[in-house]
């Protein structure tokens, strides 16, 4: 489903990703880890288009989206979530929920003023954010501003929000960081409904392994920019080289 | 007669590219250390020269005094501006637009309050007494010794500018702030103390720099803006962060206006009346082709990073 | 000296009307999708020249008379000619403010557009703000520079809003009901697009255009929309401006205009379309008062040009609100959809 082959990205003569070449089937969970500035986020940021390459190509069904913008990329399917939660604070969680959904007939200029265009597109959308919001029990809260919520919940809702656009995959970046553990794990389980009930397929940066690792089929492991390994959750604890590089033995 | 014209445009691009770099320095220095786009530059300029034009008739003719004088006031009156308007919206972390907003609201004020007093005291359109000697003539072309005032004086300038910036305690915190505002606040630098003196210095350079415009042409309250846009383009050729690149711009920006334009109007018969546009082009070229002006030509220099 | 109470009303009521548009254009731009617009008198003044270029131009035609050169020697001619075109063939007036107001439309939407993809490519924020500002003058010095088009400095006089033919008091009340149906449009049209799935997007770019655009929002576009509807306003403002004067001078479109503007938003309320009108008509009422008041100074034998204070009213204002009162006399509301209101009202009805 998603291809990287050679993907290297340099910021000013500083290469923060070398070389990476990596693959996620269609209904997968792949793990992405690594210790603390070793180029996750920023080989995320380069998949969904916020940094543009600068060596190597990534494919998404079949599509080039190496040189496609971030806005193209969300509409061929690929979503993404961010590691500090970057929701729209004056905006409501409603709002939030429904502004990722596609081709909204009231985000025309011409038709927005005259209600009749979008009225019943608009309660559907509504509907269906209320729904997401609820499966992760934040049905509730639809109305209040974003910046109200706590921490765990701007979490939750981040991930919420990139559902709305019906990608067939989601990038996500720390899902749980500075979450406690028990939301934690409800996030985890609820992407693991995500794949089971609508079939989608995820790339996941974590540091919890522990957690990670009774969800993903496969982990990737970052060190310094390049791909230090690759391998099932359990073969990946025993490989030495990873060993090193996170728990220093 | 051709000749004539182009080096008497060439002089006069050389005294005004002289004073365009001392104002546009003053607006590289606010925009890189104090990461301010000051438009109320202008208005420190105006300043500077209606300070000239009082002392120059009540007090002394004496140049040294008349330019002491504009740059003390003008410098007091960056100081207070900061004071009073910038540093409290700093406070607030206003967005740049709030900011450049307000650094047009100060400078409004100031040059209406200036318009008041000319309207009041009759002072529109007045020159600055200072000893005129004509030292060359001929038909159509003057030299006097305004040009000898105006270009040594700004070249000393921008020297011991460039002396301060780099062989000072001063100048080094002034650049640290440039390049990295929170590292120089972690590293103990007194930010505020350094903010402080870089208005004086910039209001400082701002009117004797007014002041030497006034010598040469006439002291009005709209002088200043009716430059500003010219020194702006000046230091955007500069990235607005070089200071060689800035004074090459200057002269760019002043070679541009002179003598291409004489030589457009000569040639071309192009009016005259297009001659404002030529700064305002520059910008919007620049602006959008090479955003970092002449700042690659001097890599290798000690200017100031943003 | 005696005021007349109705006149002075009725002049502070339109300039209110033009204002409006002006602030409600920039309200959308600035206030709702945090595009800087520094270049509203570039805008504005497109719809006035277009009207110089109208009235001196189509006008003749429509009327089916011979063109006079509006410039130089056949000057004189040339105002006769239009003066006895608008008193004497409303119809014809019309057409051709009509036809104005949609060319300047037109133009100035189509330059919004393309200024807002050129400063695509700037390195930093602030520059857009500079461009627009220093295109604006850069058209009016060539407006300036180039006599065929509106006689340069000297400008184009008679260009009569299209009730003169009414005369006296009637033709400025029927225009300042023309005009205030026009900002009241504007106003709704405003208003409702706030309300709506646009103005969600709108906001949500102004907070974070990054991450709208990771959402698939088409970032550029949109600006590019909003600077299209937003120069469109401010052209029609543009036009009234000068048909309100009855002439058309570059003097008159300056970086001061833009900064009246501005006042007016930011007195307002950013991002809230009443806060544009609120802000218009302060600005109004204060600009007449401040001129009558230079007007009575004059007539007192004080030799104080008062109109310089208007400035430092209009500056004094702006930095004190900026500094105690951020977001304006009217803040924005909390804008939501009625999508709100239907999950409230179904989810307590559970
Ligand atoms: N926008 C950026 N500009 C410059 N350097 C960056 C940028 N983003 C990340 N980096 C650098 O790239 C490296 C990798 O960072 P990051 O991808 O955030 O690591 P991780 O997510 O694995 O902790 C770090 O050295 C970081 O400083
Ligand atoms: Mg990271």
């Amino acid at each position: 489903m998603l291809e990287l082959s050679k993907v290297s990205k340099d910021f000013d003569g500083l290469r923060a990703v070398s070389n990476v070449s990596l693959s996620v089937k269609q209904g997968e969970i792949v793990g992405l880890i690594g210790p603390n500035g070793s180029g996750k986020s920023t080989l995320l940021n380069v998949i969904s288009g916020r940094f543009p390459v600068t060596a190597g190509r990534i494919t998404f069904q079949e599509h080039d989206i190496t040189p496609l913008s971030p806005d193209r990329i969300f509409h061929l399917g690929l979503g993404r979530g961010f590691q500090d939660p970057s929701l729209f604070y004056q905006m409501t969680v409603l709002d939030n929920t429904i502004l990722p959904a596609k081709a909204q007939k009231g985000e025309n200029p011409l038709f927005a003023p005259f209600k009749r265009f979008w009225r019943q597109e608009e309660h559907q959308l509504a509907e269906r954010a209320y729904e997401i919001l609820t499966q992760i029990d934040m049905g509730r809260l639809f109305g209040q501003l974003a910046s109200e919520l706590s921490g765990g919940q701007m979490k939750l809702l981040d991930i919420a929000r990139s559902q709305m656009g019906n990608p067939q995959m989601l990038l996500l970046d720390e899902p749980t960081a500075g979450v406690a553990p028990p939301l934690a794990q409800s996030i985890f389980e609820h992407i693991a409904n995500l794949r089971q009930n609508e079939n989608m397929t995820f790339l996941i940066i974590e540091h919890r392994l522990d957690m990670l690792f009774n969800f993903v089929d496969r982990v990737y492991v970052m060190h310094m920019g390049e791909l230090l390994a690759h391998d099932t959750p359990d073969e990946i604890l025993e490989n030495a080289e990873v060993r090193e590089v996170y728990f220093g033995d | 007669m051709f000749e004539r014209i182009l080096i008497d445009s060439l002089i006069r691009s050389m005294q005004v590219g002289s004073l365009y770099a001392l104002m546009a320095l003053g607006i590289t220095l606010t925009m890189s250390v104090l990461k301010l786009p000051n438009f109320a530059h202008a208005e420190f300029v105006t300043v500077g020269a209606y300070t000239a034009l009082i002392v120059s008739r009540n007090v002394s003719t004496n140049p040294i005094i008349i330019l002491g004088l504009s740059a003390i006031v003008a410098s007091v009156v960056a100081l207070v501006s900061h004071i009073t308007v910038f540093r409290p919206f700093e406070k607030q972390k206003s967005s740049i637009y709030i900011m450049l907003l307000a650094s047009f609201a100060v400078g409004l004020i100031i040059r209406y309050v200036l318009f008041l007093t000319a309207d009041t005291f009759d002072l529109f359109d007045q020159r600055i007494q200072v000893p005129l000697e004509i030292w060359y003539r001929t038909d159509n072309f003057i030299l006097s010794n305004v040009f000898f005032w105006v270009v040594p004086t700004s070249i000393v300038l921008v020297i011991a500018l460039s002396l301060l910036l780099n062989a000072t305690p001063l100048g080094r915190e002034m650049r640290a702030l440039a390049d990295n505002f929170d590292l120089a606040r972690v590293i103990g630098i007194p930010v505020e103390r350094v903010k402080w003196l870089t208005w004086l210095l910039v209001g400082a350079l701002a009117g004797i720099s007014g002041a030497l415009w006034g010598i040469q042409t006439s002291v009005s309250p709209l002088m200043g803006w009716v430059v500003i846009l010219s020194v702006f383009a000046a230091a955007i050729l500069g990235g607005l962060s070089s200071f060689p690149g800035t004074i090459l711009g200057a002269y760019v920006v002043a070679f541009s206006e002179n003598t291409i334009m004489q030589v457009l109007n000569f040639q071309f018969g192009l009016s005259f009346s297009f001659k404002p546009a030529i700064p305002f082009i520059i910008i919007v070229i620049v602006l959008l082709i090479r955003p970092e002006g002449f700042t690659q030509f001097f890599k290798s220099n000690r200017s100031l990073k943003r | 000296m005696n005021i007349d109470y109705v006149a002075t009303t009725i002049a502070v009521l339109t300039f209110f009307g033009i204002w409006s548009l002006m602030a409600i254009s920039l309200n959308i731009e600035y206030g709702v999708a945090g595009i800087p617009n520094f270049g509203k008198a570039l805008f504005v003044s497109i719809g006035a020249y277009t009207t110089g270029v109208t009235y001196t131009r189509l006008l003749p035609i429509l009327a089916g008379r011979d063109f006079i050169h509006p410039c130089g020697s056949t000057l004189a001619d040339a105002i006769q000619l239009r003066s006895d075109i608008i008193r004497t063939m409303p119809v014809v007036a019309f057409v051709n403010f009509g036809i104005t107001l949609v060319i300047a439309a037109v133009i100035s939407g189509i330059i919004g557009f393309a200024f807002s993809y050129l400063v695509l490519r700037l390195k930093e924020e602030w520059f857009l703000a500079l461009v627009l500002l220093v295109g604006g003058e850069i058209v009016r010095i060539f407006v300036r520079g180039y006599q065929p088009l509106i006689c340069a400095n000297n400008g184009i006089s008679a260009v009569s809003q299209p009730f003169a033919f009414m005369g006296g008091r009637s033709a400025s009340i029927a225009f300042l009901m023309l005009v205030l149906l026009i900002a009241f449009i504007a106003y709704v049209y405003s208003e409702r697009l706030i309300r709506s799935p646009y103005g969600r997007l709108l906001k949500a770019i102004r907070e974070n255009e990054d991450i709208a655009r990771t959402l698939g929002k088409d970032v550029a576009k949109t600006k590019a929309q909003v600077m299209f509807i937003g120069s469109m306003i401010a052209a029609i403002s543009g036009v009234l401006f000068a048909v309100n004067l009855g002439f058309v001078n570059t003097n008159d479109y300056v970086v001061t205009l833009t900064l009246d503007v501005w006042v007016m938003v930011v007195l307002g309320g950013l991002g809230n379309p009443k806060g544009a009108l609120l802000g218009a008509f302060v600005i109004a009422v204060l600009d007449r008062l401040t001129a009558i008041a230079a007007i009575q100074m004059n007539m007192a034998g004080f030799n104080l040009e008062f109109n310089f204070v208007r400035f430092i009213l209009f500056a004094v204002i702006l930095l004190l609100m900026m500094r105690y009162r951020p977001q304006g006399i009217l803040p924005e509301p909390n804008y939501t959809t009625e999508a709100h209101d239907n999950l409230t009202a179904r989810t307590t009805g559970d």
